[in-house]
């Protein structure tokens, strides 16, 4: 089971959009897919059309392996659950002081899933440092912006000082302006900086703001569109490096 | 994910659009699609039905759906499992595990299948009609599926009608929901609630039904029918699975066609040595050589089958630098392979092999003689079978012995071909023991069966692969790095041919026990008493109360 993070210190990057449309698209291209959307914004349940409602809270959810099954809910596509948000969870970095408390709730899910999707809130507290520790990878959508960028450092800067070595990190150009001459030649400069980049880089489109309006994926409202074929590419691109990661790991 | 499903049988005589308003009022359901959708349905199993056998089935849907991709394949466990199916789309249906994407599927697939092909067992027209029970939002709480589905058996051309029915889905933290529908709709006139299932209906109507092949003995003998009316029933199920396999065989869908066809062969060529004297000499002698022939010719397909098979493990053995060099070897196994086949079907459309079809059926199928000339053709099949397998266990056990580490590779073939017998001998007359005492005793002779086995394998495929090479050199094969990588091949081979060899006394010493030999005795009715009295058995006796085998 892989546990991947949609993370970012920086608030409106496209993590939400991100998390929806590489949990769909993973669902379809046969994997078990859970998206716990970990916003107590609810954004990705808001997409789903999933109530952002976890009987007892998170408080439960964290502490009880039944209580976190019975919250998970079936989305409206095969193979993709929904974990959703619970507005308690704003009060959850109180809940996690423990480093490792979501690692050990996130285990029982093991069997059941092949993939599990954390939609995060931006920000580092305790939530984040949990995560960190969940994860075997974290995808990171970069605007190429100045801004975006010295978030993107504080952050790999602070992973280092923790000693927090042990995922992958795999930052991708999110809304990608191509007529702007800042994101063109942030986008061409970047990857040489870090060479862990992505290739695929996600357009700026209107189609994804109408992930809002549609409620659903964008591969289902808008499967030719631009951005849909950049997602189909980044999970591609993305199962690719979790694949060789494990095979690197794996022991002869 | 889909949690559970009910299915509901519903009266056919009304229109699928009408079912459609009658169900979507009666469970507050919305019709999602105003037109029935045609979907072509077509289960696949094994050809000797490992998923129905498992109590699950497989079923590929084709209609025009999501990313452009025109097949659903979708894995459906038993009624009672909690685990949730798994669904995949893919451009074209799978030929074996192989060809699909790591995830669920291929987990679930690999599992019962292996290496083993998908063939397409029956097909179903479906006309469907979808409804979802849907909240403030939206979003689904429950999906209710109308089918009319219509079976075309092959080479038809007219459909069969199945009736219309209802599945009830129920989604993962919805359950409420799905209960209240259920309730309403147990209360609707035309609906019942059905443990029927379209796969079976299916099935039958191409004339087939599910579960009728198994490469397992299925003969119920009873222990006072005389030893040759049982041994022709056995020889008959084996002739029959020998001609079951033959059309498959020649197809090529599947390696395990052959695999069972000499299944046959080798269980009847087994049975006649071990009871020769319940057949005519002359019968004896010639059938004998007559199955011995169909052996020989299926040989080298079936080496090469095995080759073909291992492949991918054989490669991945190798350091990952000469993987790639074992490519021109592959290609030189294909092409054999075609080449062989063809001999192979060949023999199978020669006139020998129709004779010996034929004339051992007739011989098989013919009356019984009142009163026979073979020594043990009227004796009661239990008592023989008793002393047959007990003789056939102490020569294993003898033969077990007498191996030292010194001894040669055709020492420990002798071996593996007496345990083969011995579990000939217990499957084919397993009717007439406890089916627990049988399985007991079978599950300890397969540890040894499998280090004799592996050690033989690895042993013939060392030197059939020195052979390949040979040949590939003879076809102009030249370059180097592809003999390294074989060379590799065998020396890895011949490194765990000798790890199987060291094994070999520790596992023989977990057969030959005191407790394996109580479980023959008893299942041979063999009473330890009357063995002491005999002055043979009472120094066979003492010899194994030294090894401690006997108390």
């Amino acid at each position: 089971m892989n546990t991947v993070a949609i993370y970012h210190i920086k608030g409106g990057v496209g993590k939400t959009a991100t998390a929806v449309n590489l949990s769909y698209l993973a669902a379809l291209s046969g994997q078990r897919v859970l998206l716990w959307d970990l916003d107590p914004q609810a954004a990705s349940s808001f997409y789903f059309r999933v109530k952002p409602k976890v009987k007892g809270g998170g408080q439960k959810l964290l502490h009880s392996d039944a209580g976190i099954f019975k919250a998970i809910r079936a989305s409206d596509y095969d193979n993709l659950d929904i974990l959703p948000a619970d507005f308690s969870y704003r009060k959850m970095d109180h809940q996690l002081e423990n480093k490792k408390i979501l690692k050990r709730a996130l285990e029982p899910l093991r069997e059941a899933y092949d993939l599990i999707l954390l939609d995060c809130a931006p920000n580092i507290t305790y939530v984040s440092e949990n995560i960190f520790r969940a994860c075997n990878a974290m995808i990171i959508p970069v605007i190429p912006t100045t801004l975006s960028l010295r978030t993107l450092e504080q952050l790999t800067n602070y992973l280092q000082t923790k000693e927090l070595t042990h995922m992958q990190l795999m930052p991708f150009f999110s809304m990608v302006d191509s007529r702007r001459k800042l994101h063109q030649d942030i986008t061409k400069s970047l990857p040489e900086k870090f060479p862990d980049f992505l290739n695929t880089y996600i357009p700026n489109a209107s189609e994804v703001e109408r992930m809002g309006i549609m409620r659903a994926p964008l591969p289902v409202f808008a499967n030719a569109s631009k951005p849909s074929r950049a997602y189909c590419y980044l999970l591609v691109e993305i199962m690719g490096r979790l694949r060789k990661d494990r095979a690197l790991k794996k022991p002869d | 994910m889909t949690q559970e499903a009910v299915i509901y049988a519903l009266d056919s005589a009304d229109q699928l659009t009408n079912w459609a308003e009658r169900i979507a009022i009666a469970t507050n359901a919305k019709i999602l699609s105003s037109h029935e959708e045609l979907v072509d349905i077509t289960f696949l199993d094994s050809f000797d039905w490992l998923f129905y056998s498992a109590g699950v089935q497989l079923l590929a849907e084709s209609r025009s759906g999501v990313d452009g991709k025109k097949i659903l394949l979708r894995w459906v466990s038993g009624g009672s499992s909690k685990r949730s199916p798994a669904v995949l789309y893919l451009d074209r249906l799978p030929k074996t595990a192989a060809d699909l994407p790591t995830g669920q599927m291929y987990d679930c697939i690999n599992k019962q299948l292996g290496f083993r092909s998908l063939l397409p067992v029956a097909s179903v027209h479906s006309r469907q009609i979808k409804l979802a029970i849907l909240d403030k939002e939206n979003k689904t709480r429950c999906r209710l599926i109308l089918e009319h589905n219509y079976a075309r058996p092959r080479g038809h051309n007219r459909s069969i009608d199945l009736g219309c029915r209802l599945r009830l889905e129920a989604l993962l933290g919805y359950e409420k929901v799905f209960n209240k529908a259920s309730k309403s709709l147990g209360k609707l006139k035309g609906v019942r609630r059905t443990q029927d299932d379209i796969f079976k209906n299916a099935v039958i109507v191409t004339g087939r039904t599910p579960g009728d092949y198994s490469s397992k003995i299925q003969v119920h003998l009873l222990s006072e029918w005389r030893v040759d009316r049982a041994c022709r029933e056995i020889l008959l199920a084996q002739l029959n699975q020998l001609e079951k396999n033959i059309e498959g065989t020649i197809a090529n869908t599947d390696t395990e066609f052959l695999h069972d066809l000499r299944v046959a062969i080798r269980r009847s060529r087994a049975l006649l040595s071990r009871m020769k004297n319940a057949f005519p000499k002359s019968i004896c002698h010639r059938f004998s050589k007559e199955l011995a022939w169909v052996g020989e010719i299926t040989t080298p397909l079936r080496d090469l089958d095995v080759f073909m098979i291992n492949f991918p493990v054989n490669r991945d053995s190798l350091v990952p630098e000469l993987r790639a060099n074992l490519a021109p070897f592959y290609e030189f196994l294909c092409t054999h392979h075609k080449a062989e086949q063809a001999v192979l079907i060949k023999h199978f459309n020669s006139r020998r092999f129709a004779n010996f079809r034929t004339k051992w059926r007739a011989y098989l199928e013919k009356p019984l003689p009142i009163r026979p000339r073979a020594g043990l053709s009227t004796k009661p099949i239990g008592e023989v079978a008793d002393k047959r397998i007990w003789k056939t266990y102490r020569r294993l056990i003898r033969e077990g012995k007498s191996i030292t580490p010194d001894s040669p590779a055709e020492d420990l073939h002798e071996l593996r071909k007496t345990c083969k017998k011995l579990r000939y001998l217990l499957e084919a007359f397993a009717s007439l023991y406890s089916k627990k005492e049988i399985k007991k005793i079978i599950n300890s002779l397969k540890i040894l069966q499998e280090n004799l086995g592996d050690f033989q394998d690895l042993y013939v495929q060392a030197t059939k692969l020195r052979d390949f090479s040979q040949v590939m050199s003879e076809e102009g094969e030249t370059r180097k790095e592809v003999f390294i990588a074989i060379r590799a091949l065998i020396k890895n081979m011949l490194i765990k041919k000798k790890l199987a060899r060291a094994e070999f006394a520790q596992r023989f010493s977990f057969f030959a026990t005191a407790q394996v030999e109580k479980e023959f005795r008893r299942l041979c009715r063999r009473d330890i008493s009357r063995d002491r009295k005999d002055p043979k058995k009472k120094k066979e006796l003492k010899r194994n109360k030294t090894v401690g085998l006997t108390k």
